[in-house]
């Protein structure tokens, strides 16, 4: 009977609900209180569908993370200032843990990339260059949050770069950069990212409106000439050359994101492309969001960095809003009003969703005016752009 | 560029001076590739895009235009059409005559609807 009891009671010690509140190591409060922000992002994901692709495996990831004793993901290994131990990662780490691998190399946002690039249309932005601009005016909140983050004194150069790259709008460059510069603020910083990208509908309208006249938002622009497939070919390889020559660390971003374009436009490689576009696309975003979910542990998340994290995020993003929208509305001028100044807000990436808010806010105006697809050309130019910024931080700081 | 020669900030006024040196050198660096990436794309619609591809779309205008105007009825086979037409006019001179409808005497060689309404239905 006693032994029985005996097992009873050791069984019981391994439970996770006794490990929350016996184990030394685990703080219970924390722990429940990243089981709510689970939570909420799995609502989020579910409910409101927000960015729900990518929120929901990263909700998923920080639940399985926080689980006392389950011991599937260890960022200890992947922040050693000696390096990673592959080695013991591969014998003694759990699932998380290796599949954060992917994140660790770099493997994932590259991949990522090249399903984006596959699923892209650059004809808008071929057929207007000086969308590019908008596209580089758009990276203005990149910098400016580097620089709060820097002057709060809470923030190494690299961290702050990390932070800064959220206004880039683009989940994967902010991984790829963050994952190399400062590992242990991945979880905080990608949650940050896509959350932010996903409020875009919400977050740029008051600051378009802010920034525009009623009279400016009533532009109507020109039909967009239509491109020959010799520019939509030539495209990827003269952008992959001439980024790659002037800034050789955005080449795993721009690279592999030119070489998914070209095998989607080049005609003979459709099967690699709908690859590239689906089932690659599907696995990868699987794997990253569930590991970079469980970056999000109770120790590393719940700091007041994690805060600051949040709220530089917000002034990268409304910066880099104000970025486009200024440049926009320069173009504008400059141009004797041909460029509705709306489409500026579509130069931080978030393809296509910060486009979709452009053209939605001119048909508020007039609903006869089709911004779409003019929009869709500074749109892309923001992925290029933040990946040049990514490319930068990079230089600096790795 | 490289890490090697980057000095960490350590007092505010550092940190100001690296805030503001990162975002000019940043933006500048960002422009610069975007608009070099600018001007190709320029000088590529002048040599890929302009010349070859107006033509084909006028050449479509022209295909496009002599479709409504076919006349496609007169070239169909209306030999049920005008079997009916026959046999009817044949009732008619019938019933004027007073006898039974004679086979021959007239043809029709050609019948042309009056108007885009059908007679048949009209009230």
């Amino acid at each position: 009977m006693q032994a029985l009891l005996d097992s009873i009671f050791n069984f019981l010690n391994t439970t996770g609900i006794v490990r929350l509140f016996t184990d030394s190591e685990i703080n219970p409060i924390k722990t429940i209180i990243m089981f709510a922000i689970a939570f909420v992002l799995v609502y989020l994901a579910i409910v409101k569908q927000y960015e729900p692709l990518l929120l929901l495996p990263i909700a998923i990831g920080m639940l399985l993370t926080n689980l006392p004793g389950a011991g599937i993901f260890n960022l200890g290994y992947f922040i050693e200032p000696a390096g990673v131990d592959f080695l013991e990662v591969l014998h003694h780490g759990g699932l998380l843990d290796l599949l954060y691998l992917g994140v660790k190399l770099g493997i994932y946002p590259c991949l990522i990339f090249i399903g984006i690039g596959a699923m892209t249309d650059f004809s808008p932005l071929i057929s207007n260059p000086k969308s590019l601009l908008i596209g580089a005016g758009a990276q203005l909140g990149v910098f400016v949050a580097y620089g709060a983050a820097v002057l709060s004194g809470q923030f190494t150069p690299a961290e702050a770069a990390s932070i800064g790259i959220i206004g880039g709008a683009d989940g994967p460059t902010a991984i790829l950069v963050t994952k190399t510069l400062a590992p242990d603020l991945l979880g905080a910083i990608a949650i940050a990212a896509y959350s932010y990208m996903a409020l875009i509908p919400m977050i740029q309208p008051p600051l378009m409106k802010l920034m525009t006249t009623p009279e400016e938002r009533k532009i109507k622009m020109t039909t967009l000439r239509k491109v020959s497939k010799t520019e939509l070919i030539l495209f990827p390889l003269l952008v992959t050359f001439i980024v790659g020559l002037i800034v050789p660390d955005a080449v795993p971003l721009v690279g592999c994101l030119m070489f998914g374009n070209l095998l989607n436009v080049c005609g003979v490689t459709d099967r690699l492309s709908k690859t590239a576009q689906n089932e690659m696309m599907n696995i990868v975003t699987i794997f990253l969001g569930i590991s970079v979910g469980a970056t999000a542990s109770a120790d590393n998340f719940l700091r007041f960095e994690t805060l600051l994290i949040i709220a530089c995020g917000l002034v990268a993003f409304c910066i880099s809003t104000l970025g486009g929208l200024i440049t926009a509305k320069i173009m504008c001028k400059l141009t004797g009003g041909k460029i509705n100044p709306l489409i500026g807000s579509a130069g931080v990436s978030a393809v296509p969703m910060a486009a979709r808010v452009s053209q939605k806010e001119g048909q508020k105006e007039d609903p006869s005016n089709f911004l779409l697809m003019h929009a869709m050309g500074p749109n892309v130019a923001g992925v290029i752009g933040s990946a040049v910024a990514a490319g930068v931080f990079l230089a600096t700081f790795k | 560029m490289r890490a090697l020669s980057y000095v960490i900030p350590e007092t505010l006024g550092e940190r100001a001076v690296d805030a503001l040196t990162m975002l000019v050198k940043g933006m500048l660096m960002i422009f610069l590739v975007l608009a070099i990436l600018m001007v190709i794309l320029m000088i590529m619609e002048r040599f890929f895009a302009s010349s070859k591809q107006q033509k084909p779309e006028k050449k479509e205008e022209v295909k496009v235009a002599p479709a409504p105007v076919a006349p496609a009825p007169v070239a169909q086979d209306n030999g049920a059409l005008v079997a009916a037409i026959t046999a009817a006019i044949a009732a008619t001179l019938a019933a004027e005559q007073g006898g039974a409808p004679e086979v021959g005497g007239f043809r029709v060689v050609s019948f042309k609807r009056v108007g885009n309404r059908s007679a048949w239905n009209s009230k």
